[in-house]
């Protein structure tokens, strides 16, 4: 045994020089991460086209049961987390616009004030807390839910039926997430705007409120209400897609599932980061 | 009402492997098909019902090729051939029993809410779960899961009914030969139509009384044996080789 051992060794010494496995295996770890973005690339593609699709066809079908299941998730990922949006809103605007405007009046620039509150609250900010928020809420219960039915079988369970496991389980968590996403950022916003004024003012900070929300109506264009809509209605859908991909549909085994949840969660910041990016490109062109 | 013409089962592990080959096989009206072996029966059920594609050959339900149907063909069909997973059945579990049980009406039919209750209880009713009716999966026996779980798939009711390995304990057993039964006779839920019957079994011993037709699925082959005669006089040597293999099993 030992001698074998030895054998062993000693054969594969040679074969083995000090310096000729690093770049091969960093080349191997380059080429197989870059091979299974693309994979989940094409995936998450393919399973959002899907969805789309889904959700047009079968508009009507099942509303009844579906409907419920909307409002359910709505409910969820929405009016369950107002409170805690309520706490976020209220802390950031205490936190970041109130020190904003403590600091522009010090220097005597307070007509921005309005200015930077829309461009760091309304337009970067509140979507994307707002989305981080849902994510981590809901997200990952979705993932958990999702995984644990697929590995359970039951998503087979539902096709035995005649029951389209997308329309049943993605649909309304896609509309549910958008829907609950874009009406958690306006809370977010709302609450951070008037705390920050609070702070303000208990700071004896010399803005009248009547300037302060007049510069903000004219801090804001139209464009901002309709690129607010779309990027967390946007948000939402990159979530729900991102989560239910993960968790729906690749084969998994129980033990996976954890596994499964945290992709799911550095997919879903990355996507939500990205097309923050994206919307950047396009407030600067507008 | 379902055939199946030289079809070769592909294994769920391995989705390349054969599992099961050379099956032909035709399911007639009426008929009580009891199914056994020890390998490959989960595997073998999944293609019949149509979730798991042959690797060979072609799988008809009423004269129609499966692989051609359009989608929402598919689904109108499924509708007719019910099936029941192994063990806990695969109930969904945040819903309770009712709930399941209405889930697939409630999905393919937009019947009025008191007509719908009534078909659940009448199911529910004749499976006799009604005591457990507002409990979730999780409360339950794993063999009363799976009872909950026939009382699912009856509910849309299907023409054929599919079974993977029908009660795990000797507790349940009495219950599901009086269900086969008053199923393939014809009970009151579906208006008194038979329903016809596909079991899988480790061992057919329990269902010689009930079974019509007999296969065996025996080393990765399709095994035709016949009716209940036929079966009765293989049953010794395979009771034998059963307990063999349960023995080589239990030594390791």
């Amino acid at each position: 045994m030992a001698e074998h051992i030895a054998q062993g060794n000693a054969g594969a010494a040679p074969r083995a020089p000090l310096r000729a496995p690093l770049p091969r295996a960093y080349l191997n770890f380059v080429g197989r991460n870059l091979l299974r973005l693309t994979e989940t690339i094409q995936g998450l593609g393919a399973f959002a086209l899907i969805t789309m699709g889904v959700a047009v066809t079968k508009l009507g079908v099942a509303a009844p049961l579906i409907r419920p299941l909307i409002r359910a998730q709505i409910y969820r990922a929405g009016v369950r987390l107002l409170p805690m949006i309520s706490f976020l809103g209220f802390a950031l605007g205490m936190v970041i616009i109130g020190q904003t405007v403590s600091l522009l009046t010090r220097v005597g620039a307070q007509d921005f004030a309005g200015l930077v509150m829309v461009s760091v609250v309304v337009r970067e900010l509140g979507p994307i807390i707002a989305a981080l928020l849902v994510l981590a809420r809901v997200g990952t219960a979705t993932v958990i839910e999702l995984g644990t039915s697929r590995a359970l079988g039951e998503v087979e369970a539902l096709e035995a039926l005649g029951i389209d496991p997308v329309h049943y389980l993605v649909v309304p968590r896609v509309i549910g997430l958008a829907l609950a996403i874009f009406s958690l950022t306006v809370y977010l916003i709302l609450t951070a705007l008037v705390s920050g004024y609070l702070f303000a003012f208990v700071n004896d900070v010399p803005l009248r409120p009547g300037e302060y929300f007049s510069q903000l109506a004219s801090a804001l264009q139209w464009q901002d209400f309709a690129l607010l809509a779309l990027k967390t209605v946007s948000f939402g859908a990159i979530i729900a897609v991102v989560t239910c991909y993960q968790g729906l549909a690749q084969p998994l085994r129980i033990e996976e599932v954890s596994d499964a949840t945290t992709r799911a969660v550095v997919h879903s910041v990355i996507g939500c980061v990205l097309l923050d990016a994206l919307f950047i490109v396009v407030y600067l062109l507008v | 009402m379902i055939e199946l013409i030289d079809v070769t089962v592909a294994s769920s592990r391995q989705t390349d492997e054969a599992e099961i080959e050379g099956v032909q096989w035709a399911v007639e009206p009426g008929q009580f098909w009891v199914i056994g072996g020890l390998r490959g029966k989960s595997d073998f059920l999944a293609t019949v019902a149509g979730l798991q594609k042959p690797l060979r050959g072609r799988v008809k339900w009423f004269g129609r090729e499966l692989a051609v149907l359009s989608e929402q063909e598919l689904v109108s069909e499924r509708m007719k051939v019910g099936m029941v997973f192994e063990g806990s059945g695969r109930l969904f579990r945040h819903l309770t029993v009712a709930e399941n049980v209405a889930l697939p009406l409630r999905y393919h039919h937009n019947y009025p809410e008191d007509d719908m209750l009534r078909m659940v209880q009448s199911v529910l009713e004749l499976t006799e779960l009604m005591p457990v009716a507002h409990q979730t999966p999780g409360a339950l026996s794993v063999g009363m899961q799976q009872c909950a779980a026939l009382a699912r798939a009856l509910v849309l009711k299907p023409r054929v009914l599919l079974v993977d390995k029908p009660f795990i304990s000797l507790r349940h057993l009495r219950w599901w030969q009086d269900i086969f039964q008053k199923v393939s006779r014809g009970a009151s839920f579906n208006q008194n139509q038979p329903v016809t019957l596909v079991i899988t079994s480790d061992d057919i011993g329990p269902w010689l009384d009930y079974g019509t037709h007999f296969a065996l699925l025996r080393e990765h082959r399709w095994q035709m044996v016949g009716d209940r005669n036929a079966a009765r006089r293989l049953h010794p040597t395979l009771h034998a080789a059963l307990s063999e293999a349960q023995g080589g099993s239990g030594r390791i």
